[in-house]
């Protein structure tokens, strides 16, 4: 036998004692790490899969107009639901709830004992007030779900700018994408203990957690004057069948959109949501999304730019079009306008004048201005989509570019960065951030945004601001823009009548026509911009497609804004006159037909029979107002 | 030596704390099974019903454990031996094998299914210790008879498979070895196979291995090989210091699996708390502390190395069932001497109790008091 010394096996013993003893220690201390130090951490963990939750979906918040006119709304309604082999005593059960959901005790009764139902819907469209009254009953088996819906009170109104949701309440364009963080509120919910499967515990006492209601969001949109625009460009729409017309009013002052239109569109309601090609073709708001070339429009810019930079000569001549850089650049007016001056060449929205000032400023000036006007850079407008515009880069303009330039051809814009940096013009050269909300406040009415204007840059000065301003004002009062007229009110503005490009070449027949028009209103000073985009038919002039439409907008705004006349109407010779019959004569019979009954007009076609008229013989019509006729 | 008084209880504390034990764990047996066994079989006390009779049964065995003598077992250690390692090979007999979870781990006995591993770990004690007494483990060749039977036991329930008993048998083998004398050049040596056989599985079986790391980050995979340590932790976690109360678990609502046996420990975190744990196994503390002091004044030297090595298997099972529950080794299932839902278990520990009791009731003075011997 193999000895082993005794106080070796002894000391052997204690070793491994204190080896398992550490052991354990080393243990209690993982416990402890795990239970004491990380154990909140876990047990918040453990919590979401104890627990069953339901949802109760925020209401979104409302959408105002600036004066709080509320255009989106909410509303939650609840749908109750029992399940029947989860309730011991039906009958007192259905005594609790009857009166709540206003139901007949002993109908109620039978439909809780139906069997062999896991659920049945007991009722619908519950309140708010019913769905707290039901929880305090804690009657076990009865389940609450929330349904909330977004409602436009108004349906196919400023539907491009307000934007819609999708079926889980997530703004989808418009405010609605634009400003979801504010609108979507913090959703509550019910949380029930389950166990694994999801089976309600015994012990379970059910939680609720109520939810908060987005912001209300106030926007700079004057009901009444969307109403307005909306109407105008409807009726340009369908009366000129035209792709789409828009409608666009700012305040020159501030920045602040007043009114924002488009037409077609859809009914906010009743969104073609299986249709995307239409969805998303109807979302976009063409005023900031699509890029155009303005064309005569844009001379308000390039006057302004010219008289800054004393680029303007005493006299013109126009013989119907310009050679620059032996290329012929034609005037609209193929018989050209002769001798003019420059406020009259903006009367006649003469090209000849606008390319001279082009050129004579020069390229690199003129593209500096454009900068400081925002032209080919965001507004930064709170309008998801915007898009820059197009310019050709500046080394590789020519003379016959700038030319073209200058009236507003080789160039696109968007109508916001038209309206913005004319806007600027009017105010005396503040360029400011055009914007659609004004301020957002939750539910305790505290404000959580809110918008102040702000100036990006000076463009002109304002002392060339004030002359421009004044022919401006001669446009309508004496020249293509007549048929924006009121009577009685001053009112500014500039025609537009633009071929389309299409694929890099004029495309035949498709203009868009537009009207630039601002006039004071009260302390604001109003600029409103109003395109058609391809009417059909022979009339595609802005003078007569798009300037009655601003006039009338401008018309309803002075009477909704109750803003008396400052002009005394019968100075300025308004009355009445009937459009003679024009078809069949030639272009000098016709004339000599519309000076006779006292109206300006458009012509299309240099020679020739008269073969169409707007409008038809026989109509009423304002004296001095803008007609057209068409030759073969 | 004189032989006092047999029917009394010799070491009180002892057999009291494994009896405390052993109805502690049918408390929480019930707290955290009621629900499961009401829902899997309608009856809350399913498993608590079978427990007790296996309770009543095991201190029967305890108590007549009593009257065996030592050295009869010594005498039969290699039919006990080959008998539990047929027990062993029985679980791979069809029909007589019961499969689980993907292990057989079980014989069906027509009334009960019993674990056969758990006989296996204390046969392999009395016949080490029966080894040890012959021929202490100072000489290497001493110990290839031991290391054989080690062997032979181990790759049994290795096929099961059953990596955590193995663990456990091993380590206890290790613990005798070294009590017998053995030099650290012979562990040295024992090392070299066993080092061989880690690398061999993580050549052979990579995934095998990057699944039993798992554990490391349960939540890479929290439905999969982590779900069963996520779910522990959140006993563990929700409890805290002090814990939810006796009867106020969470996880045991169907979300972690075996909180009845092997994860009984984490029920007791969850509703006792870090506090309730530690006092629990403080009580382990004080079993293998009587067991090695029994050890210790044990008679003659094979009651000290069979004392010592049922103490050394209740205290390394529950290290490593602790081990399990806190993410220290990887998950794999080790009951709770005592504490964890099972029959077969609480009838040996408590038949290990017995022998322990029967060593102290015989020992004055140890042997390793003599001088001589």
């Amino acid at each position: 036998m193999d000895k082993i010394s005794h106080f070796s096996i002894k000391k052997r013993f204690l070793a491994g004692l204190i080896l398992i003893v550490v052991a354990f220690f080393a243990l209690f201390a993982r416990l402890f790490y795990i239970q004491v130090l990380w154990g909140t951490t876990l047990q918040y963990k453990a919590y979401d899969q104890w627990t069953r939750d339901l949802p109760f979906r925020a209401d979104r918040g409302d959408i105002t107009d600036v004066n709080g006119v509320v255009l989106a709304n909410s509303t939650t309604s609840y749908t109750l639901y029992a399940r029947p082999n989860e309730m011991k005593d039906v009958d007192y059960i259905a005594s609790a709830i009857a009166d709540i959901i206003d139901m007949d005790k002993s109908k109620l009764a039978e439909k809780l004992s139906k069997k062999g139902v896991s659920e049945i819907t007991v009722a619908k469209n519950l309140s708010k007030e019913q769905m707290l009254a039901l929880i305090a009953t804690d009657v076990n088996g009865l389940y609450l779900t929330a349904n909330s819906d977004r409602y436009y009170n108004y349906g196919n109104f400023l539907t491009q700018v307000l934007g819609f949701t999708n079926s889980d309440g997530v703004g989808q364009s418009g405010v609605e994408l634009y400003y979801d963080e504010y609108l979507k509120g913090v959703n509550g919910a019910s949380y029930t203990q389950t166990d694994l499967i999801g089976r309600q515990l015994n012990s379970n006492v059910t939680t609720y957690v109520d939810s908060i209601k987005g912001m209300t969001t106030a926007l700079t949109i004057d009901y009444y004057m969307q109403n307005f625009a909306q109407k105008a460009v409807e009726d340009a729409q369908t009366k000129y069948s035209a792709k789409s017309a828009s409608c666009l009013i700012m305040s020159a002052k501030t920045g602040a959109i007043k009114a924002m239109a488009s037409a077609p569109t859809y009914d906010l309601n009743d969104i073609p949501r299986d249709d995307m090609d239409l969805l998303l073709q109807g979302s976009r708001n063409l005023l900031v999304t699509d890029t155009y070339e303005p064309g005569s429009t844009f001379k308000i810019l390039t006057s302004a730019i010219g008289m800054t930079e004393n680029a303007i000569k005493n006299s013109y001549y126009c013989g119907g079009g310009s050679v620059v850089d032996g290329q012929r650049i034609k005037c609209w007016r193929s018989i050209g306008h002769g001798s003019q001056d420059f406020q009259h060449g903006i009367q006649n929205s003469c090209n000849c004048v606008f390319m001279d000032i082009a050129l004579t400023v020069g390229k690199d000036k003129m593209y500096s201005y454009f900068e400081k006007f925002g032209l080919g850079a965001k507004t930064n407008v709170d309008i998801t989509g915007e898009a820059k515009g197009i310019m050709l880069p500046v080394s590789s303009v020519q003379n016959v570019d700038i030319a073209r330039i200058g009236f507003g051809q080789a160039i696109a814009v968007t109508p916001i960065q038209l309206a913005t940096a004319v806007s600027s013009v009017i105010n005396g050269g503040n360029l400011y951030t055009p914007y659609i909300v004004d301020k957002i406040t939750d539910v305790k009415g505290n404000v959580a945004y809110s918008h102040t204007p702000t100036v990006k840059n000076t463009t002109v000065d304002s002392s060339v601001a004030a002359t421009l301003k004044e022919y401006l004002y001669s446009v309508v009062s004496e020249g293509g823009g007549k048929n924006a007229y009121v009577p009685g009110y001053n009112i500014g503005g500039k025609t537009g009548t633009a071929q389309k490009y299409e694929n890099g070449a004029i495309a035949r027949g498709k203009y868009i026509s537009s009207f630039i028009g601002f006039a004071d209103v009260g302390d604001d000073t109003l600029v409103c911009l109003l395109l058609v985009d391809e009417p059909q038919g022979y009339v595609y002039y802005g003078s007569i497609v798009a300037a009655p439409y601003v006039g009338e907008i401008f018309s309803s705004i002075f009477a909704y804004k109750n803003i008396k006349p400052t002009l005394n109407p019968d100075d300025l010779g308004y009355t009445e006159v009937e459009m003679p019959y024009l078809l069949g004569m030639n272009i000098a019979d016709a004339i000599v037909a519309l000076k006779k009954a006292g109206l300006d007009y458009e012509i299309d076609g240099e020679s020739g029979k008269v073969t169409y008229q707007f409008p038809s013989a026989g109509q009423k019509v304002r004296s001095s107002s803008v007609v057209m006729f068409s030759t073969s | 030596m004189a032989v006092e008084n047999k029917w009394k209880i010799h070491n009180k504390l002892l057999v009291f704390s494994a009896i405390f034990l052993a109805l502690f764990g049918l408390v929480m047996q019930y707290s955290a099974s009621c629900y499961s066994a009401e829902r899997q079989f309608g009856d809350a006390f399913y498993y608590v019903k079978k427990q007790a009779i296996a309770l009543v049964f095991a201190i029967v065995v305890l108590y007549a454990v009593k009257f065996i003598k030592t050295a009869w077992l010594k005498k039969w250690r290699y039919v006990i031996l080959a008998f539990s390692a047929i027990l062993l090979a029985l679980v791979f007999v069809p029909k007589i094998g019961v499969e689980n979870y993907g292990a057989k781990r079980w014989i069906n006995l027509g009334f009960t299914t019993m674990q056969p591993s758990d006989v296996a770990k204390f046969a392999l004690v009395i016949f080490i210790a029966g080894c040890l007494d012959k021929k202490s483990s100072l000489k290497f060749k001493n110990m290839i008879p031991i290391l054989i039977a080690t062997t032979l036991v181990c790759g049994l329930i290795m096929l099961e498979p059953n990596m955590s008993v193995t663990m456990c048998v091993g380590m206890v083998v290790l613990i005798m070895l070294f009590v017998g004398g053995c030099d650290y050049k012979h562990f040295l040596v024992m090392a070299v196979p066993v080092v061989a056989g880690v690398i061999a599985l993580i050549l052979i079986e990579p995934y095998r291995v990057k699944r039993l790391m798992a554990f490391i980050d349960p939540w890479a995979s929290p439905l999969g090989e982590g779900y069963q340590l996520i779910q522990s932790y959140y006993a563990l976690g929700s409890g805290g210091l002090f814990g939810l109360g006796l009867f106020n678990s969470r996880q045991k609502y169907l979300f972690l699996t075996f909180s009845e046996s092997d994860f009984i420990l984490s029920i007791v975190g969850e509703e006792l708390g870090f506090v309730g744990l530690v006092l629990v196994l403080c009580v382990f503390i004080i079993i293998t502390a009587q067991g090695l002091k029994i050890a210790k004044n044990a008679d003659n030297r094979f009651d000290s190395y069979l004392a010592c090595g049922i103490t050394s298997v209740i205290a390394i099972q529950t290290l490593l069932n602790v081990a399990v529950i806190s993410g220290s080794i990887p998950p794999t299932g080790i009951p709770l001497p005592f504490i964890s839902n099972g029959g077969t278990s609480l009838v040996c520990f408590m038949a290990g109790i017995g022998v322990l009791e029967n060593i102290a009731s015989k020992s004055q003075r140890g042997y390793l008091n003599h001088k001589i011997y």
